[in-house]
């Protein structure tokens, strides 16, 4: 009987002894601990711990893949689930859409663990507790303030990708903070939040890389000055989107619409299609020359970092757009042998229950050589706008609308009065091309995506954004009713 | 895996110290999800997870948490003792909670629908030779799911439910495409036939050429799957009582009599017709149904365990958001809908909704699959993709012209963690105006 301490490693040895030989099979086990805390309002909430193990196993029969997953770790629930996913590969094997010509083992090893300097075990659970009702104390800094909360999530997986000769082993461990306030005055409510989109692959060091604990204050002050301001005007301008806003552009309308399965047409009954056609490689002009864009899986601290991708293939820095010429697709060894096309190694998972599909990871961009002063320097009419609040696509991913918790009005190259509501709406295939200025190193922030959704069965997955701050020019931008 | 749950509860709670009360959860499913495109098999697999939640109560105090059974005894009584133990940790290192609030009255409760489903080679086989001709895409997913609850204090309710959902859509070479969903416990060939020869009919139109829209308000009948998506986003806080009374409702004018909506809406939570289960993690019982909108104006909010302690109400909702949403119909017949639509847009899916404007309950979006362009009565063209931004105070109230006898009951084909429950039962509505902005 397994002990739930038995390690990963051991497990995959004991299935080895007994997997069928002559069969080409991949086992992906995850172990993952969760625990979240949450302060609202000053009142502590229940602490909440989430422990998971469990192992997903695919089978290749002649070309006909298939998957079993199950929490069951035991010889016996093992090869259950082998035999699941090797009958299962059998029976659709006429239906199969292509045939695998690939092993799906992983051909090498290699490790990879997160950089962490304070571990989350390293303060207590008073102590967590006692930092959250202080940021709650400064949160509540005014009777308008409605609700406020504090919170801190950890999680740590382990995942180990396994054949029968090979495997890979990555240690992640994730730390997001998030505080935010609600103020209200009749019947208009603005909210300004900190943090929810700065998770990261760190310890609790990154609180104060970020600055979390001085975020309270600064936080509740800008949801208040939100309820003192003018409307978004309706209008066409210039827009400078801060790193927390470029995050949500770059996410929906370049990691999106480069995503190899989305081209090949797999998720256009759910997630949708991609407006990037694999002709376009090479040369379709995605953006004005200043574009540059990269998949990073190999940014110490950043969210979706990682040395091999959940299939177990090595993850490399590539340029997806370079000078605004489109690149590169993400798409990983499957999707790469569909379409004919070279990709990167980003086929992933949400857990040990879901399997791999292409999924952006590090999608970054490079910082060009603009200083704040010089990007809002060079706007005659314009807004600055900051931290996403919403998000709409089409399917193709190409006309968008968004939306942010705050924003500023530029004119005649000063930074103006704070502006509430503030949306914006473009296409994506123009969008970038208006790409006017790019801001340098000390603009560029990393932020992340908790839960990007896509895939059928659904799968919610992290993605990681760095951008600097960016201008753009003649962009529709509208306010509340 | 109910004996199994109750079983092991029941060694749990006999293990307890002093005054100490376990409450425990568990979802679980034996799933298989056979994926498609190009009406060939994308991806297939099965997945067998059962996750127990459990949680330590002493006092004011609670800590709660997760972990997976295997459905062997032995194995799942040592993952839930380490779960226990590091919650012991927890339980004592953690504050009192004013808002603790769990069922201390057991009342148990047996829900169990279980029919037997079909094989899936045999589905599969019949949905690939259905389609072969046609581009689909979508998800087969199929089997047994499981809610339960259990307390130390004797507590044990049970649902168990056998289900199939297929969601799939069908494309033309311009990406133009249907979507049409079929689930339920009974497997009907015939039906999935009909489903597919209306898909026919609607690829017959949807190779036309597509007409382009300009920016503008124009006339539209919102299909039961187009206002489903608009109603989804609305349920995330609309009727929530932990966010009206922090002001973050969309419905929060509704709800304070500042706006109104058509006497003609009325919406309820209505779990007694659907799937959801009639407890909540905290071992509460819960109304079949709850009525949100009456006549127009704003009715009860969901009251969450947490919430009810919090802002003195009685618990009426395992979550504040609406899992078995039901409109109540009108009198526009399906047959009538394009006569009474006139000239605008017949819309049969909404998409990727999110708030523009929440103080003003003003939407986002876009048209997805098979909208069309209507001229006098009759299905002109389909329409290229367009982006609308409205309010659903306008478009459920003054602009609401009829709304359709006939509903549509949409079982969620959702599997994010897990496969849903949730379900909608709606009608279309008919509205005056609807604007479009990109």
């Amino acid at each position: 009987m397994p002990r739930m301490t038995e390690s990963l490693t051991d497990i995959v040895r004991r299935f080895r002894r007994q997997a069928p030989a002559g069969c080409d099979w991949s086992l992906r086990l995850v172990d993952e601990t969760e625990e979240h805390l949450l302060v609202r309002r000053h009142v502590a909430e229940p602490p909440l711990r989430a422990l998971s193990r469990g192992a997903c196993i695919s089978v290749n029969v002649a070309g006909s893949c298939a998957y079993a997953a199950s929490a069951d770790l035991s010889n016996a629930g093992l090869l259950r689930a082998f035999e699941q996913a090797r009958q299962l590969a059998e029976q659709l094997k006429p239906l199969q859409l292509y045939p695998r010509t690939d092993s799906i083992a992983p051909d090498g090893s290699g490790d990879y663990v997160s950089p962490v300097q304070r571990p989350w075990s390293s303060w207590s659970l008073a102590e967590k507790y006692d930092y959250l009702r202080l940021l709650n104390e400064q949160l509540a800094s005014d009777a308008a303030i409605v609700d406020w909360a504090a919170g801190l999530g950890y999680r740590r997986a382990e995942v180990l990708i396994a054949g029968a000769e090979h495997q890979v082993r990555q240690q992640f461990e994730f730390i997001s903070p998030a505080l935010g306030a609600v103020a209200n005055r009749a019947d208009d409510t603005q909210t300004r939040s900190y943090g929810d989109d700065r998770p990261a692959q760190a310890g609790l060091e990154h609180l104060e890389a970020i600055g979390f604990q001085a975020a309270a204050e600064r936080t509740a002050q800008q949801a208040l000055e939100l309820l003192r301001a003018e409307e978004c005007p309706d209008r066409q301008c210039d827009v400078l989107l801060m790193p927390g806003q470029m995050m949500l552009q770059i996410h929906e309308s370049i990691g999106h619409p480069l995503e190899l399965d989305r081209i090949l047409g797999d998720e256009r009954n759910y997630a949708g299609t991609s407006f990037v056609t694999a002709d376009m490689f090479g040369q379709y002009q995605y953006g004005s020359s200043l574009l540059n864009v990269v998949f990073e899986p190999d940014v110490p601290g950043e969210l979706a970092s990682y040395a091999f991708d959940d299939n177990g293939s090595p993850a490399e820095r590539q340029y997806l757009i370079r000078n605004g010429l489109l690149l590169r697709a993400l798409g990983g060894t499957e999707s790469q042998q569909r379409a004919g096309l070279p990709g990167v190694a980003n086929a992933r998972t949400s857990s040990w229950n879901r399997p791999p599909i292409d999924r952006m990871a590090n999608i970054n961009i490079e910082p060009g050589d603009s200083s704040m002063t010089e990007l809002i320097a060079g706007i005659e009419d314009g807004i600055l706008m900051d931290t996403n609040r919403s998000w709409s696509i089409d399917d193709s991913r190409n006309k968008f609308q968004f939306g942010c918790e705050y924003a500023r009005r530029i004119e005649n190259g000063t930074l103006g009065a704070v502006i509430k509501n503030p949306n914006y709406r473009g296409i994506s295939a123009q969008f970038w091309r208006n790409l006017k200025a790019v801001g340098n190193v000390d603009t560029w922030a990393a932020h992340g995506v908790h839960t990007c959704g896509k895939g059928e069965p659904n799968q919610a997955l992290y993605s990681g954004h760095a951008a600097p701050a960016c201008v753009f020019t003649d962009v529709a931008v509208f306010g509340g009713d | 895996m109910r004996d199994h749950f109750y079983q092991l509860i029941d060694n749990l709670a006999g293990e307890l110290d002093g005054d100490l009360q376990l409450h425990a959860t568990l979802s679980g499913e034996e799933s298989d999800f056979v994926r498609f495109n190009h009406a060939r098999v994308r991806q297939a697999g099965h997945v067998s997870q059962h996750g127990l939640q459990l949680a330590l109560v002493t006092g004011r105090k609670h800590a709660s948490g997760d972990c997976e059974l295997s459905g062997t005894l032995d194995a799942d009584l040592m993952a839930a003792r380490s779960l226990l133990a590091e919650l012991r940790d927890l339980l004592y290192n953690c504050p009192d909670d004013p808002y603790l609030n769990y069922n201390e009255q057991p009342c148990s409760s047996e829900d169990s629908r279980n029919e037997p489903l079909p094989p899936l080679g045999q589905v599969i086989e019949t949905i690939s030779q259905a389609t072969a001709d046609l581009d689909l895409v979508g998800i087969y997913a199929a089997g047994d799911l499981v809610r339960g609850y259990a307390n130390s204090l004797g507590q044990k309710n049970w649902l168990a439910r056998s289900i199939f959902n297929l969601d799939w859509s069908c494309h033309t070479p311009a990406n133009q495409a249907v979507k049409s969903h079929y689930a339920g416990s009974r497997w009907h060939t015939a039906t999935l036939q009909q489903h597919i020869d209306s898909q026919r009919q609607a690829l017959a139109i949807l190779d036309r050429p597509a007409k382009q829209l300009a920016p503008g308000r124009y006339r539209a009948y919102l299909a039961p799957s187009a206002l489903a998506e608009l109603l989804e986003l609305l349920s995330h806080d609309g009727f929530s009582l932990r966010e009206l009374r922090t002001c973050q409702s969309s419905l929060l004018k509704l709800e304070q009599g500042n706006r109104r909506l058509s006497p003609a809406v009325s919406m309820q939570d209505n779990r007694g017709a659907a799937y959801e289960p009639l407890f909540s993690d905290e071992g509460f019982m819960l109304p079949a149904s709850v009525p949100l909108i009456d006549n127009g104006e704003f009715a009860d909010a969901l009251v969450d365990a947490r919430s009810a302690r919090e802002y003195s109400a009685p618990v009426n909702a395992a979550t504040e958001v609406p899992g078995s949403l039901e409109m109540a119909p009108g009198d526009l017949a399906d047959s009538d809908i394009l006569t009474a639509l006139d000239t605008g847009l017949y819309i049969n899916h909404l998409w990727y909704a999110n708030y523009s404007d929440s103080n003003n309950c003003r939407m986002t979006g876009m048209t997805r699959y098979a909208c069309y362009w209507v001229e006098n009565g009759q299905i002109r063209a389909p329409l290229a993709v367009m982006r609308f931004d409205d309010s659903l105070y306008r478009l459920l109230g003054e602009q609401l012209e009829a709304i359709t006898r006939e509903r549509q009951f949409m079982h969620s084909a959702d599997s994010y963690d897990e496969r849903s429950l949730a379900s909608m039962h709606l009608p279309g509505i008919l509205c005056s105006e609807f604007r479009l902005t990109l």
